[in-house]
């Protein structure tokens, strides 16, 4: 596969939400409003990418048997450095992201790029699939986030829409994230039908 | 007064603050495991365990290791990694003793690090402030064993509706994931219901 | 042999790299989380008591623990008026919510000023929304300007009593014009969809204030010869 091959195949082929179907809880929870999905996609790409490099280099000399261990430490590590950076300069984020900073270590995503690509393959192109995924990730993150911001709170990026209008606001608690991401599905399975 | 606090706990876990339901964490699981009523169940017993034990050495590790020394932001490297070599200590002793129950739970163990919901729940703990405060220890544990069961009502409760669907006429490019979503987001709509529940007083 | 020496040492090594980096990027951001920290309650006290000079930190105990205040006093009209601050805490929709509050001596709110929540976003986190009052089309246009930096929510405390019960009704989201008929009735509007938000807040405030109340005397400053004046807010045991 070339390398930009490597790095397109996050967003439509092998779109690690729509398509793989890993993921999905930072995608619910946090999809609440655009900035805060923007803010969760800068973070986990970050740890994304970094942990696909160290993965990668680190790759001769990790034992079979205790790889996971090894993957988990690496992530955790990124993980902790994105909190603590988001907290000392970003602390409104920071707040709003709440537990899923943390929960960014057992994003399927990250442990499943670690596993599945990055143990095998070479730094660079580790790079680009985490780019592309990550990529992939924000694209369908942000697709929701703005189908619920703007249904559910009647804003976008924090400004009013329609001024005077009562916005749905189950769309912004979780039912609205299952609703509209069953309707996403059922979208992509019509799309990839027709394909066929 | 005291068990007051903990039934409010526990009704708060199980149903006001659903970990699936409204919270949104486990997903995975609860998507994964949830085509049939029996290894629902399996899999939610595995997970009322290890979130239970889960929460009391985390927070023992919080309490006693990592405030003490000034660790506390090694948090998150610390929990996964207690819950990772709980999960395995957890599925060697349960071979060894009770070879029964590991063969109804085995499969669903290794499973259960990824599982966001138990990592969530070790760090909901510390966020609730459960350290330190009066009695924080058992808190901390009924919150976990809370966690597990509403985790439980929920993957079950979604199985039986899942089996249903099986039988039912649903569009072709609706089956699989996209109805269970939809099933998933009625049954968070309900769960809302509780949320205006005041617990005592 | 092998089988042990050579995974012990790989994550021995890997697990010595993360703690070296971690504790380089905890020592540089150390200080800069403290130093957001400090500012943050100074932020939140400047909001809770706009214009007052704060006087000193007290605090007393109670059967409930220890409780921490501030005094603080301005000269309105040519009098001076004493103020107090106290941080209120209770539990949420989800977890802790820390409110800090100010009054002056008429038990009347000055400002209050959320300081920690982790409620639902969208629902109880709007407690610390700031409504622009722009649209999304004026941001496009490039029409949107400077905003407010208060949230509305925590506006709509300013100027209730707390010598009254605070009531919470239903009006959807606050706004200026609601002012006149929420504040002789002494009511806030709950955030729509998080009225348990709103009643936390409301309880914590009012159970922080009766221990308050219980255990500091509080007396309008021109009932108190000049020369008492500094004793006159100290804890009575």
């Amino acid at each position: 596969m070339s390398m930009i091959a490597e790095f397109t195949k996050g967003i439509w082929k092998r779109n690690p939400i729509l398509i793989i179907g890993i993921g999905i809880c930072p995608t619910l929870a946090v999809s609440t409003s655009l900035s805060n999905a923007l803010w969760m996609t800068l973070a986990a790409t970050f740890v994304l990418v970094c942990s696909n490099i160290l993965v990668s280099m680190v790759k001769g000399i990790t034992p079979a048997h205790i790889r996971i261990p090894i993957f988990i430490t690496i992530i955790a590590t990124f993980v902790i450095i994105v909190e603590l950076t988001l907290k000392a300069y970003q602390p409104s984020v920071y707040s709003a992201l709440g537990i899923f900073i943390p929960l960014i270590v057992v994003n399927c995503i990250i442990l499943g790029r670690a596993e599945e690509f990055a143990s095998k393959n070479g730094i660079f192109a580790s790079i680009l699939d985490g780019l592309g995924m990550g990529l992939g990730f924000g694209l369908t993150l942000s697709l929701l986030a703005i189908i619920r911001e703007t249904i559910g709170a009647n804003k976008l990026l924090g400004y009013t829409l329609i001024k005077g209008y009562e916005p749905v606001g189950a769309m912004v608690a979780a039912p609205g994230a299952f609703f509209t991401l069953g309707l996403i599905l059922w979208g992509i399975n019509r799309i990839k039908a027709k394909g066929n | 007064m005291e068990s007051k606090i903990f039934i409010s706990i526990l009704l708060a876990t199980v149903l006001v603050n659903n970990y699936v339901l409204s919270q949104i964490l486990g997903l995975c699981p609860f998507l994964g495991v949830s085509k049939k009523t029996e290894t629902a169940l399996g899999m939610g017993l595995s997970v009322i365990f290890v979130m239970t034990i889960a929460s009391f050495f985390t927070h023992v590790v919080y309490q006693y290791l990592l405030i003490p020394f000034d660790l506390t932001y090694l948090r998150t490297l610390a929990f996964i990694l207690i819950i990772a070599s709980l999960v395995q200590l957890v599925e060697m002793i349960l071979n060894k003793t009770a070879p029964s129950l590991y063969q109804a739970l085995g499969i669903f163990l290794p499973l259960i690090t990824t599982n966001c919901a138990v990592l969530g729940v070790a760090v909901l703990n510390i966020d609730s402030g459960f350290v330190g405060s009066n009695l924080g220890l058992l808190k901390s544990v009924v919150q976990g064993f809370g966690a597990g069961v509403g985790f439980t009502l929920a993957l079950y409760l979604m199985a039986g509706i899942r089996e249903r669907l099986e039988l039912a006429d649903i569009p072709e490019n609706l089956k699989g994931l996209p109805i269970t979503f939809i099933c998933a987001g009625l049954m968070a709509l309900s769960f809302l219901g509780f949320s205006g529940m005041k617990l005592f007083k | 042999m092998k089988y042990f020496v050579k995974p012990t040492l790989v994550l021995a090594l890997l697990a010595g790299f993360a703690g070296f980096l971690l504790a380089f990027v905890n020592s540089s951001t150390k200080n800069v989380i403290a130093g957001m920290e400090k500012e943050k309650s100074k932020l939140a006290l400047a909001v809770a008591l706009p214009g007052f000079t704060i006087l000193e930190e007290k605090s007393f105990k109670d059967d409930k623990g220890e409780f921490f205040y501030h005094t603080a006093e301005i000269n309105e009209n040519g009098k001076t008026v004493k103020g107090y601050a106290f941080t209120a805490e209770g539990s949420g929709y989800s977890g802790t919510l820390r409110t800090m509050v100010g009054f002056d001596e008429n038990f009347v709110i000055r400002g209050i000023s959320i300081m920690k929540q982790s409620e639902t976003p969208g629902l109880g986190a709007r407690c610390q929304e700031i409504a622009s009052k722009y649209t999304f089309a004026d941001f496009v246009t490039g029409n949107a300007g400077e905003d407010e930096i208060k949230p509305w929510f925590e506006k709509q405390f300013e100027s209730l009593s707390l010598s009254k019960e605070i009531k919470v009704v239903n009006k959807g989201d606050w706004n200026e014009s609601m002012k006149d008929s929420l504040i002789p009735a002494n009511e806030v509007s709950a955030i729509s969809g998080a009225t348990v938000t709103t009643n936390a807040v409301r309880r914590s405030i009012e159970e922080s204030f009766a221990r308050m109340k219980a255990n500091v005397e509080m007396l309008p400053s021109e009932t108190i010869p000049a020369g008492e004046e500094t004793n006159s807010a100290e804890a009575v045991q």
